[in-house]
């Protein structure tokens, strides 16, 4: 590795898509080597950030560096040491896999196309097929594949298992796993399955309602998160030294996750360990509660909506 | 990186190629039949304007994909990622769509000698869409090296066009009346004076047939004053305040030539034509070719800088 700074490095980062913000005020610092996952809910801008980072769109705001530099600079040299999957897996669809290999290797110095033949003949994809004809998971295996035989510094990757059954996943993870270790790669990667990320990140960075909520290493998450269960009725959105993230009551019992730096020592609340899942959930949940101020029956709903449909008629 | 420019755009390369082998079919049909009898005479009209159509109709489907197809189906998010800047990667694909343009416009232009040939110039002077008189803008636009302009402004138009609006469709449909625009703003204005025309005056003011002038594209002809070879300032070729005296002369019927030079004499006028003669020809090409291509160039420009500040 070149340099030993963070891999990427974002100040106040922002991004504006006509009137609203994809993205507001993201600051973080990853280190290099890391596996590091975004999560967050629907529209909470992993996949502007991604793509601010690989240099396809430009920040509204704020500063992001990538391996040392911006990513808008666009030299060849700092684009071969990253490698991007969309979210949408973009591949020419009238190319056989071979021809994608092909194009691959063209434009990209440090192609290893022994790689890339070798994992899709583990994923039984054969290179004659046209493109556009493999399923959506194949079609996302090659993808996958085109941007591991870049053999990148910095892998950033949009929802990476999105479309993957589960065994592909746990391949997934196990290649991801075994690049970092063999290359040293550094791994940004975004996903809504938490929990199959738990196990290879050591990194997290929490996006919600457009701004960075979290980030850090994964031992400091878990650290300084804490499930709070205790009686109904003695929720309070200020606990002494904490921040309240979400408050569930269910009967008699509440639940809360709260952010808290010290130790909580309040008997009127039991203390729990939450996983990276629990974490993440409650953090989408202050993020749908602030969006959504009145949710109503499900029975109420169905009912309207087939009105509405009836009236449309 | 030759091959992977080459593939990504093969399939609209293979399409053009395919319209003009079809069209290439056609004329060796239609040019072979009327060769020997005037039966397709229609059709012989209906291709030379297919082949004035062609160059830039065909440059503006080559280029308007470039960017637009894969800004519409988002292989610019993959090609834009792999090791290889935006521009290179703009460079490759707009050398090998350019080189293929012109090759296509000038293989058009090989079946249009050709076939020029083949159906023999006078059938197709008598279809009135050929005048067989080279400088003259029906077969200038077809003819020489102009074409091969036409089409490469016409690619760069559909690049550039095709990286604003990102809808290779609608690149294509906007390109159609801005290419028209600017051919006919060349050709009704700009070129006659892209070289000093030549001037050609007659005592008569009855009697043009001189070859260089037959041979050429007359722009204007009129009565002028006798020491005028082209109307005073702030008057046009259509000026006639003076000629009355001249009508008034020629009033008789029959008036032989000799009767006409002497009224135009009296009247201290002579006959002026002002024509681009053939000789003009291969400057007017190149000046016109060299337009296209400068035009074709600022918008591979302005196509380059809008890749640079790309946002989305």
């Amino acid at each position: 590795m070149s340099s030993s700074g963070p891999a990427v490095e974002t100040m106040g980062l922002g991004r504006r898509y006509r009137r609203t913000w994809g993205l507001r005020d993201c600051t973080f610092a990853l280190p290099q080597g890391r596996v590091a996952a975004l999560v967050g809910p629907n529209g909470a801008g992993k996949s502007t950030l991604l793509r601010m980072l690989a240099g396809i769109n430009a920040p509204s705001e704020g500063t992001v560096t990538v391996l040392g530099k911006s990513p808008r600079t666009q030299s060849a040299d700092a684009l071969s040491r990253t490698a991007y999957l969309d979210q949408d897996r973009p591949l020419y669809k009238d190319f056989r896999v071979e021809e994608m290999l092909r194009f691959g290797r063209e434009l990209n110095p440090r192609w290893d196309n022994e790689r890339a033949r070798r994992h899709l003949e583990e994923l039984r994809i054969a290179q004659a097929s046209r493109v556009g004809q493999l399923s959506g998971g194949q079609q996302a295996q090659v993808a996958l594949t085109m941007c591991l035989a870049k053999r990148p510094e910095l892998l950033l990757l949009d929802e990476p298992v999105a479309a993957l059954d589960p065994l592909a996943r746990e391949d997934l993870m196990q290649i991801l796993l075994q690049s970092v270790s063999d290359d040293g790669t550094t791994v940004l990667l975004s996903s809504h399955a938490v929990s199959d990320l738990a196990t290879i990140c050591d990194y997290v960075i929490i996006l919600s309602s457009s701004r960075v909520q979290f980030a850090g290493e994964l031992d400091h998450v878990l650290g300084v998160h804490r499930i709070l269960v205790g009686p109904a009725g003695s929720v309070s959105t200020t606990l002494d030294g904490a921040t309240v993230i979400s408050s569930i009551t269910a009967g008699r019992q509440s639940t809360m996750l709260v952010r808290a730096e010290q130790p909580i020592i309040d008997p009127s609340w039991e203390v729990f360990e939450p996983t990276l899942d629990e974490i993440v959930l409650a953090y989408l949940r202050a993020d749908a509660s602030a969006t959504e101020t009145q949710i109503e029956p499900m029975s109420r709903r169905r009912r309207k909506s087939r009105n509405s449909k009836r009236t449309v008629q | 990186m030759t091959w992977a420019a080459w593939r990504v755009q093969r399939s609209q390369i293979i399409a053009a190629m395919g319209v003009v082998l079809v069209f290439a079919l056609w004329l060796l049909i239609s040019g072979v039949v009327t060769g020997h009898s005037q039966t397709f005479k229609y059709w012989t009209d209906a291709d030379i304007y297919v082949l004035y159509a062609l160059p830039g109709v065909l440059g503006l489907a080559l280029g308007a994909p470039l960017i637009a197809s894969e800004c519409s189906l988002g292989t610019n998010r993959l090609a834009w990622t792999q090791s290889v800047t935006r521009i290179r990667w703009l460079a490759f694909k707009f050398l090998v769509g350019g080189v293929v343009t012109a090759g296509i416009v000038i293989i058009l232009g090989f079946l249009l000698e050709w076939w020029t040939g083949a159906v023999s110039v006078s059938a197709l002077t008598n279809s009135g869409g050929f005048s067989a008189v080279r400088v003259q803008p029906t077969d200038f636009d077809l003819t020489g090296i102009v074409a091969i302009g036409y089409a490469l402004f016409a690619f760069s138009l559909g690049v550039a066009l095709g990286a604003v609006i990102r809808r290779p469709g609608w690149a294509f449909a906007l390109g159609i009346p801005i290419f028209a625009a600017a051919r006919i703003v060349v050709q009704g204005s700009l070129r006659a004076h892209l070289v000093a025309p030549a001037i050609f005056t007659n005592l008569t003011g009855l009697s043009l047939s001189t070859l260089a002038v037959n041979r050429g594209w007359q722009l204007h002809s009129t009565l002028l004053p006798a020491n005028r070879l082209s109307p005073p300032p702030g008057r046009t070729w259509a000026w006639s305040d003076y000629i009355k005296s001249y009508d008034v002369c020629r009033g008789k019927p029959n008036l032989s030539n000799a009767g006409a030079a002497h009224c135009a004499a009296l009247s201290h006028l002579h006959f002026v034509v002002q024509y681009q003669p053939d000789s003009h020809y291969w400057a007017l090409q190149g000046i016109e070719t060299a337009i296209f291509l400068g035009l074709g160039l600022l918008l591979l420009g302005l196509t380059v800088m809008k890749l640079k500040s790309w946002r989305t």
